[in-house]
């Protein structure tokens, strides 16, 4: 995988684009669909995508009902909490695209190898570790969002 | 003749015989009675009566080597066991070494379970510890995103009620983790009613920050009302920004204060599953068709988003029913929620 996948990717060009505007060129007006299931880390999330110009089109709080929102709302990217009650975001990610092709961005607490090779193989095209923080998470969105398939 | 030579045969042959010495010298006195009787024989013809003597005389020593010997081994002939003794001391080794052998491998299974027994613990132990750093982790997560939508809110100067907020939400999370690694038999589960007796001082010193006037109890269930971790946090982030909102809503004027003028946190049990959390003021009540997403709160922003994932409740915000139609009012916000959110 490359080097770059993952949040913390300071170096980036982007992040100080991002701290001049806040608005993202690549990413303004992109839907996107949220799975995760503590409250206060979706409502900074929305927060933080609505402020770099995504619509959020929608949030849910465990895999299943993610993988019907995405499903129903076709976004154009998807932010994948991995621990969820019900089904867990490994899953979720792989019936998603089992149906809908769609850039899927992992988010998780710890990422061992195990967890990022799980990952790479239900298909997602990239690794964010929490805690997040605005400027470097839309920058590797932006790097995941143009990685291909 | 015959038997010395037999006597001497076995002898030779049985090399480890006990006694073996007294067996040879038994040989040689029978030898030599049998030899003084042929010489008893023969002096009747022939008077070699001084060979007869000497042959006596043989006899008669090894006789007496023969005694000599005898008496020393007397004692280690009588304490030597018949085949019989030897058999039945055979039998009883043998049954003690089946025992020791049956010993040593009771043993070695308990060994094996004792090993898995502790295998299992420590996996236990592993998944535990898994958890708890988990844990840890996503509480810094919330506690980062807290700060940066505070600083998203504020960017220029964070101004110190907001920092106290800040540490206020911190030491609200830090309460849950410290009933946690108080109980150590409810796993990942902790009592909902003292995780909010122990923010209540928390509140208070809050309160006398912002207002000298109020005050702010708990009523309810009396506990133990054990709550998922994630829950028992929600439930004590939720009622932090509730009752902050309300005393900076529904302060009463100063001097105005009496004891009717607390705050009121109130956790029910609703039915056999659900459970009721209420937060009461004095102060003016919401507004008709509240919306706390409208209000640019972020502290109602994040209950609104708490409550149904964390939760998984439902918040209704309104106002007290008075009691008399001229009595002090105040807002009412209204928390239902499962008792055991991951059931479905």
């Amino acid at each position: 995988m490359a080097p770059a996948e993952g949040a913390s990717s300071s170096s980036s060009p982007n992040i100080q684009a991002l701290n001049d505007s806040q608005l993202s060129s690549l990413l303004a007006g992109k839907r996107v669909v949220i799975c995760e299931d503590e409250g206060i880390t979706q409502v900074q999330l929305i927060r933080l995508l609505k402020r770099a110009g995504l619509i959020v089109a929608g949030a849910a709080n465990n895999g299943r009902t993610g993988v019907e929102l995405v499903l129903r709302e076709k976004p154009d990217m998807v932010m994948m909490d991995i621990r969820m009650p019900i089904m867990d975001g490994l899953e979720a990610t792989r019936r998603i695209l089992s149906e809908y092709p769609v850039c899927v961005v992992m988010l998780t607490a710890f990422a061992d190898e195990e967890v990022r090779e799980q990952s790479r193989q239900a298909g997602s095209r990239g690794f964010l570790l929490k805690p997040v923080t605005g400027p470097s998470l839309i920058a590797a969105l932006e790097q995941f969002y143009q990685k291909p398939d | 003749m015959a038997i010395p030579f037999i006597l001497f045969y076995f002898v030779r042959l049985k090399r480890k015989l006990p006694f073996r010495p007294i067996l040879v010298l038994f040989g040689l006195f029978i030898t030599a009675c049998g030899w003084t009787h042929f010489m008893g024989y023969y002096t009747f013809y022939t008077p070699i009566y001084r060979l007869d003597g000497l042959l006596k005389l043989g006899t008669a020593i090894i006789s007496w080597l023969t005694v000599a010997a005898l008496i020393p081994i007397i004692p280690r002939a009588l304490a030597m066991r018949n085949p019989e003794e030897l058999e039945q001391e055979i039998a009883a080794r043998k049954e003690a070494e089946a025992g020791l052998q049956k010993a040593q491998a009771d043993l070695e299974q308990r060994v094996v379970e004792r090993t898995a027994e502790i295998r299992a613990l420590n996996a236990d132990l592993q998944r535990a510890m898994s958890e708890t750093h988990h844990r840890v982790k996503n509480n810094l997560q919330v506690v980062s995103a807290l700060l940066e939508m505070q600083l998203d809110e504020t960017p220029d100067a964070i101004p110190r009620p907001a920092v106290q907020e800040r540490l206020r939400q911190i030491k609200t999370i830090a309460i849950v983790h410290d009933l946690l690694s108080r109980s150590h038999d409810q796993g990942e589960k902790v009592d909902a009613v003292q995780v909010l007796t122990n923010l209540m001082p928390l509140l208070a010193a809050g309160m006398q920050v912002e207002s000298e006037t109020n005050s702010v109890h708990l009523e309810g269930e009396p506990g133990p009302l054990y709550l998922p971790t994630k829950a028992a946090t929600g439930l004590a982030l939720a009622v932090n920004e509730l009752v902050s909102n309300a005393i900076k809503h529904a302060s009463p004027p100063p001097g105005k204060a009496n004891t009717e003028d607390a705050i009121t946190v109130r956790l029910t049990r609703e039915s056999y599953e659900l459970l009721q959390l209420t937060v009461e003021d004095h102060g003016p009540g919401f507004p008709e068709g509240f919306d706390p997403m409208n209000d640019s709160n972020l502290g109602l922003e994040l209950v609104a988003s708490i409550v149904p994932n964390d939760l998984l409740g439902e918040i209704t915000y309104g106002n007290r029913i008075l009691d008399k139609p001229d009595g002090p009012g105040g807002g009412r916000v209204v928390i239902v929620f499962p008792e055991h959110p991951g059931v479905e």
